[in-house]
């Protein structure tokens, strides 16, 4: 009590004790805001649909070579270069293209009503079951009824020690551009969280010059 | 104090009994026998002291009342009875929604079809859904009412200000709690009109980082799914209405401190006197007011009842389908204003500048707005303001309906209104024995036949607000040619339309596809009047079976 | 006070009333709000349907008349579903042949969802990484499952007539082997028998064919090589072949019994001379 009426103006060791508790309770709460954020955050593993896939560079297919599937990831991993052209429409240059050199992995499902389509060896090209969509190696549209190119994940890739060395690029309208492979990759992985729509490019069908269809 | 069994050999059975059952009553009500009781429904004066007061200072649940009310503000006027009634409508959701949660699963699939079995298995489970569903509706127009009562009769002025600011937080968490429970039919109404009207989340700057988290959270995946269902289902079942009884209980403690404001006419300007009832003015809670709330109970109770047998239907579509999205999506009425805002501009501004500060606005007004005078005519400015402002909101909330800015081709159009993907189809309705097989033109007469007549009848209304005439005279209106820049014709329209078909043609054709099921196909077409090319050349498929029951929703 | 009173009990007496007047209706308004799930849930079905599967099922199911994406008829690839031994009877006559235990139901559900391995036939449930939901799945199956309500597919006096066809082959027309392989496809013989050019193990069901030109004269002691596959498609149980690609044929052979109200004269007489036709040794 003594202490009370010595000084309204001064701290005493208490009142500064009270204020020193009373801001540790503030940080508590700021601290703990943030981890109750991040409780709530939906996580995927490494290895989920979701989240990320780290596999080695050697799963890679050879340039235009068909594509390397992986269920897990529900993607497609390829290797395109246009201007090297193998079979009529697994790689062939067409009107609109620009260079598109590089891996790429391609999200499962049709763009059209969700199917999963499938690589068709004999055709060269991506072929939708259900109602007949037909995609070119690197997702492009060839026939209908999708509405737009395939859609693609996010792809970095690694060197040895698991550095980035390179992460695909956004093209104009938002799709990912191929990546190309630098020097020294050791691996690629595939972020499942970070897929971006395909373009609505006009449709291959009687585009394909020199003789393919 | 004597035992039972002494009062028995005192008085006798008959008597001892008596008098046992009149303490346990007065127990019971905390401070009335059963004298005092039948005194008061007798309407007889209390007797001296008045034992009417004593569950006020005793009981619990009295307690929370006042023990009398100024005269003036037990009529209808002022209050309209405004506040009691939200509070009714927040136990009426709670019960209801009791009951709904005994046959509801949140997670997806599940709880579709759960919705479904309370429709077809549960004894009067569409009731009860449309109970709480039509309860919802009505919550929220009563509350916006008290709160816009308030407002008018300056009762959120000194000093009530922290009760108006209670009062807002109730308002938000009223609608929070009326949206969170859209979603869980898990149908396509719900999850678009809850896709929509979240959208803005992910934009919340810096999208990067803030929007793409806060979408994470909010729908517990990039999209909605088993983990947004269950999240929001815990806000609508948990989280918010804690929350809502919490501030509740804060809004209805100010109320009784503050005593409800007198009309604004009654008072001398600047005072305040709620607080200071001359005996002479008071109305006692019992047996008054409390006879009022249970009238008023009876008669909110049957005329939701009958609401929701006879003039409601909750609605319920598809399944939720993430990969299709429906024409027309439209966020629920209470929120169309948004909507209307945010086809105007950017999302960001809208959602994160302009709503925010509209919100801020109106918590502090009573802060800010301090003219000392309730009186209605020294307020003619804040009254206009207020009533503008309900205007703008009416007009806002026109602005997010599909009518505004959203016009689909006009052969879909059509079809939306005849054949909706979803929702009250004019086809669909028409009874199975009435689609006669065969090919039928707009406005054609089949003898014989009324429903089917009536349904193209509507069919030649719906196409002569999307078409018009160039050569021909089958339609109501001429066309209008709109040019592009370069003086060509860019598309034709009408009076009612921006986009009409020239020259359309269109029928509907019903063929049986299965013997107890009939295919009902809607075509249009119609030709550049000047190259012959196709400029519509479309149909629209639906099927009718014949136990379906479109006819009676 | 006493006004109040009065209101209140009516307005509780009515309520009591109506929820009382609604409650007897309630039993009946739930049959018939069940029935009209059922009935919507078809409706579903059949937009799937129209949607998805008359591409290799045909627009009735009959795998008769298939159209594609574009709306152009092309050949049929798909069994019929529209189908008296698929539906008829519970066990129906194609669960006893490839002896599935549990019900009708099951059978069709399962197959829509997982597809069926070997043939044509995709996976369409998401559960195994198609694109329905599982409750689409249930309301195609309603819909299949409708056309065995029909009293006109299932009734108990539907006889199905068999069209009466000559004894022998030589009463037909001359062949033309041209418009075989149109025929092949088109009537689905491709579905059951695979490709007679292709690799033998694609012919999941029946027999594979691309050597019957040199086979059918030796099946049946006695019996040209015409008129054994002449009777082969009329009557499919008239001789079982020994031996499928993937393993002993099935008997009594699933093939359908009723291509004999589907082909023309001329198509039969077609067909023969291309069966002649397909020889591999």
């Amino acid at each position: 009590m003594a202490e009370a009426t010595a000084s309204a103006e001064s701290l005493t060791r208490r009142e500064f004790l009270y204020y020193i508790w009373g801001a540790s309770v503030a940080l508590l709460v700021i601290e703990s805001t943030g981890l109750l954020v991040w409780f709530m955050l939906p996580r995927f593993r490494e290895g989920e649909f979701g989240g990320r896939f780290t596999l080695p560079i050697d799963v890679l297919p050879e340039t235009n070579a068909p594509p390397f599937n992986f269920a897990d990831g529900r993607f497609w991993l390829v290797n395109v270069n246009n201007e090297v052209q193998v079979g009529c429409e697994r790689m062939w240059e067409a009107p609109g293209d620009g260079p598109i050199i590089g891996a790429a992995s391609i999200y499962k499902v049709c763009t059209h009503l969700g199917c999963i389509y499938a690589w068709v060896d004999a055709n060269d090209r991506f072929e939708c079951p259900c109602h007949g969509s037909k995609y070119r190696l690197d997702g492009r549209r060839i026939e209908d009824p999708a509405p737009r190119n395939l859609d693609r994940f996010k792809l970095f890739a690694l060197d040895e020690n698991e550095n980035v060395l390179a992460e695909s690029s956004e093209g104009e309208d938002g799709a990912y551009n191929t990546l190309p492979i630098p020097e020294g990759t050791a691996f690629l992985q595939v972020d499942t969280g970070d897929r971006n729509d395909g373009v609505s490019q006009p449709l291959l069908t009687g585009q394909f010059s020199q003789g393919c269809p | 104090m004597a035992t039972f069994y002494d009062q028995v050999r005192e008085m006798g059975l008959k008597q001892a009994t008596i008098a046992k059952t009149d303490e346990v009553v007065e127990r019971m009500t905390s401070g009335l026998n059963t004298n005092d009781i039948r005194s008061a429904l007798r309407g007889d004066a209390p007797r001296r002291p008045n034992p009417r007061l004593r569950p006020h200072a005793d009981g619990f649940w009295f307690h929370i009342r006042p023990s009398f009310y100024h005269n003036e503000v037990t009529r209808i006027y002022p209050t309209f009875r405004l506040g009691w009634l939200s509070t009714f409508m927040l136990v009426w959701e709670t019960i209801t929604g009791i009951f709904l949660m005994i046959f509801y699963t949140p997670r997806p699939g599940t709880a579709y079809s759960d919705i479904w079995n309370i429709l077809t298995n549960v004894p009067l489970g569409e009731l009860m859904r449309d109970l709480h569903r039509l309860g919802a509706e009505i919550m929220v127009l009563v509350v916006a009412l008290h709160m816009l009562r308030t407002f008018i009769t300056g009762s959120y002025k000194y000093p009530r200000q922290f009760t108006w600011l209670t009062g807002m937080l109730l308002l938000v968490l009223t609608l929070v709690l009326s949206f969170s429970g859209y979603l869980l039919p898990w149908d396509q109404l719900a999850y678009w009109a809850v896709t929509v009207a979240v959208s803005a989340v992910e934009a919340s700057p810096p999208a990067d980082i803030v929007g793409k988290n806060l979408n994470l959270i909010v729908r517990g995946a990039p999209t909605f799914g088993p983990g947004g269902l269950l999240r929001w289902y815990l806000l609508h079942v948990l989280v918010l209405p804690l929350l809502a009884g919490v501030f509740f209980f804060v809004h209805y403690y100010k109320v009784v401190l503050h005593g409800h404001s007198l009309p604004p006419g009654r008072e001398k300007i600047g005072e305040d006197t709620a607080k200071r009832v001359p005996k002479t003015d008071r109305t006692y809670f019992i047996p008054d007011l409390f006879t009022s709330e249970l009238m008023w109970t009876a008669l909110a109770t049957l005329l939701l009842i009958v609401g929701a047998l006879w003039f409601y239907s909750a609605p319920l579509e598809s399944q939720a389908n993430p990969l299709d999205t429906p024409l027309h999506v439209v966020a629920p009425w209470y929120l169309a204003w948004s909507q209307g805002w945010l086809k105007l501009a950017d999302k960001v501004l809208i959602a994160f500048i302009f709503i925010p500060a509209l919100a801020v606005a109106f918590f502090v007004m009573p802060y800010i707005e301090v003219g000392k005078s309730r009186r209605y005519a020294d307020r003619r400015v804040g009254l206009s303001v207020s009533m503008l402002f309900i205007a703008f909101m009416l007009v806002s909330n026109w602005m997010g309906s599909p009518e505004y800015r959203v016009e689909s081709s006009p052969d879909q159009e059509v079809f939306q209104e005849l054949l909706p993907q979803e929702g009250h189809s004019i086809m669909l309705s028409v009874p199975y024995e009435a689609l006669e097989l065969g090919t039928f033109g707009p406005g054609e007469e089949v003898p014989g036949n009324p429903e089917l007549t009536v349904a193209l009848e509507e069919f030649e209304a719906a196409m002569n607000r999307h078409s018009c005439n160039v050569n021909g005279d089958r339609w109501k209106d001429e066309c209008k040619p709109i040019l592009d820049d370069e003086g060509n014709v860019e598309r034709y329209a009408n009076t009612f339309a921006a986009e009409a078909m020239p020259d359309a043609e269109a029928q509907l054709v019903i063929e049986q596809v299965q013997h107890n099921m009939k295919q009902l196909t809607l075509q249009a077409r119609a030709e550049d009047p000047e190259s012959g090319d196709a400029l519509v050349d479309t149909n629209k498929i639906a099927f009718r079976h014949i136990d379906s029951r479109y006819e009676v929703e | 006070m006493q006004v109040k009173v009065v209101i209140g009990t009516i307005a509780f007496m009515l309520v009591m009333i109506i929820l009382g007047v609604a409650a007897l209706f309630e039993p009946a308004e739930l049959a018939e709000k069940t029935d009209a799930l059922l009935g919507r849930q078809i409706e579903k079905g059949a937009a799937l349907f129209s949607a998805s599967c008359v591409e290799c099922h045909g627009v009735e199911g009959k795998a008769q008349k298939c159209v594609d994406f574009a709306g152009e008829e092309k050949g049929c690839v798909g069994l019929p579903l529209n189908h008296a031994p698929l539906l008829c009877g519970e066990p129906s006559e194609r669960l006893l042949q490839v002896g599935w235990e549990s019900s009708k139901a099951h059978f069709i559900n399962q197959t829509i969802a997982a597809g069926r391995t070997g043939t044509l036939m995709p996976v369409w449930s998401e559960s195994f990484g198609g694109p329905l939901g599982d409750h689409e799945v249930e309301q195609l199956t309603n819909f299949v499952l409708n056309w065995g309500e029909d009293p006109a597919l299932c009734g108990e006096d539907v006889v199905v007539e068999i069209v009466e066809w000559p004894e022998s082959w030589e009463d037909l027309p001359e062949g033309d082997a041209a418009n075989g392989p149109d025929l092949y496809q088109s009537n689905g013989c491709n579905a059951c028998h695979g490709d007679p050019a292709g690799d033998p193990a694609l012919a999941v069901v029946g027999p594979w064919l691309g050597n019957i030109g040199n086979d059918a004269g030796d099946r049946v002691p006695g019996q040209s090589a015409e008129q054994y596959i002449y009777e082969s498609i009329l009557n499919p149980d008239a001789f079982i072949a020994a031996e499928c690609p993937n393993g002993p044929c099935a008997e009594p052979s699933v093939m359908r019994k009723d291509y004999g109200n589907v082909l023309s004269e001329q198509d039969m007489a077609d067909l023969i001379a291309y069966y002649l036709t397909l020889q591999s040794e």
